[in-house]
């Protein structure tokens, strides 16, 4: 979806202000979200994609107002509500007031560095040869899905070139909305900046992303 | 610029809630908002431009939650802002600390209707357009940090000249100060499956009104 957190090109933010010596969490309560995120992603009750909709999918005014670990609890609420892992009564009270619902996993604390260092690997076995290699011409898709995708907006409709094939990776556009991991290859595509804005401070500045075939089409 | 209000394609904003017999402000305070903005424009302190870039240059969080006069009068205040017509302290305070500047222009109660009758005509003596009815043309593809009519979800597409407007005050370069620069202003087609990638009916189209200089023969 061409959502609030679709940034690229997008002006009036004013300058980045780096932090010195910027700590991990700013405050307690991040440090909680983080782990509560963490904790409620092992139930299987949603997949990344899913996660990564949920947060994109708060209303522009407030997504643009919040803060990093603002925008993650406000999507895992999302997530838990529609789960029916949480009701409106037990957010606003802060007390469990209906039995809890069975999950399919959990993580306990004496397994959280090794799932922590294990991640969630997107990579699946190939279905079917990649379309593309290195050194070919692709024009990414003019589209414009209501659903998840990883095609940012300031990319769409322009030519690059395949610099890199990744192998084949869960299909973010079809796990996101419980359509399945529908495995497609995944590729780097380098593009010229002059090509993607129309101007570049230098001719040799380039702009490369990490795009799904489907986003693709021969050049 | 690529700000907050050029939402042409933008999503999440959920749907759109027409309000029954919607009056034509919701707050006394609206009202005064647009007295105050037109009058101020009556100081020739700055032109449409200038204001429209001073509402889009605002935060976007600050813009996307703010109401229709709400925006207007935080650009208000910008405008006011810059050219020393008020100080942040006069803002705060709400009492005037400094004296007045003198400005060129005054709108008195008595010529508000004959003002407003009149309105601020950019058209300007013709000038020989380049394009004519029935050109292809092609926007170029271009993200000025500065102000554009051109929305960017109509960059890099082709369309079809619909209408000559005739020779317009050009608002990229007015809204800078760097004068008025008038030039053709066309009414350009695109088919919707152009813009968007794909249309509910082939024939849905697209039309905008655009500034010469936005074009390219396509």
């Amino acid at each position: 979806m061409n959502g609030p957190h679709d940034l690229g090109g997008r002006m009036g933010f004013g300058p980045i202000a780096p932090e010195k010596d910027e700590p991990v969490f700013h405050e307690d309560w991040e440090r909680r979200a983080m782990a509560l995120t963490s904790g409620m992603d092992s139930t299987g009750e949603w997949t990344l994609d899913m996660s990564r909709h949920a947060n994109e999918r708060i209303p522009p005014a407030q997504y643009l107002s919040m803060s990093y670990y603002e925008i993650w609890i406000t999507g895992l609420v999302d997530l838990i509500t529609t789960a029916g892992l949480v009701t409106n009564e037990e957010l606003a009270s802060g007390q469990m007031m209906a039995s809890a619902k069975k999950v399919a996993g959990k993580l306990m604390a004496a397994e959280l560095a090794s799932v922590l260092a294990k991640g969630d690997p997107v990579t699946r076995p190939a279905t079917r040869p990649p379309r593309y290699t290195p050194g070919d011409k692709v024009r990414t898709r003019n589209m414009h899905p209501q659903g998840h995708t990883r095609l940012p907006l300031y990319l769409r409709g322009h030519v690059g070139e395949i610099t890199r094939l990744h192998g084949t990776h869960i299909f973010p556009d079809s796990n996101a909305h419980g359509r399945g991991e529908d495995p497609r290859p995944l590729y780097t595509v380098t593009f010229s900046a002059g090509e993607v804005w129309g101007t570049a401070r230098h001719p040799q500045d380039t702009i490369s992303a990490d795009l799904w075939e489907p986003y693709l089409e021969p050049a | 610029m690529n700000g907050p209000q050029d939402l042409g394609g933008q999503m999440g904003f959920g749907p759109v809630a027409p309000e029954k017999d919607e009056p034509i402000f919701h707050a006394p305070w609206e009202k005064k908002a647009l007295a105050l903005t037109l009058a101020m424009g009556a100081t020739r302190e700055w032109n449409i431009d200038i204001s429209r870039h001073a509402r889009e240059s605002l935060p976007p969080a600050q813009y996307l939650g703010s109401s229709y006069y709400e925006i207007w009068i935080a650009g208000l205040i910008k405008l006011m802002l810059a050219k020393g017509l008020v100080t942040e302290a006069e803002v705060s305070s709400g009492k005037m600390a400094v004296p007045a500047k003198k400005v060129a222009g005054k709108l008195l109660a008595s010529n508000v209707t004959t003002a407003l009758a009149k309105g601020g005509p950019s058209s300007r003596p013709d000038t020989v357009p380049r394009y004519k009815m029935g050109d292809k043309v092609r926007t170029r593809n271009m993200h000025p940090v500065t102000h554009t009519r051109l929305p960017r979800y109509l960059r890099g597409h082709q369309g079809e000249i619909v209408r000559l407007h005739g020779t317009h005050v050009f608002p990229d370069s007015n809204a800078h100060g760097k004068g008025e620069a008038p030039q053709a202003l066309y009414t350009v087609r695109f088919a919707a499956r152009d813009v968007w990638g794909e249309a509910r009916h082939p024939k849905d189209a697209v039309s905008a009104d655009l500034w010469e200089s936005y074009l390219e023969p396509a």
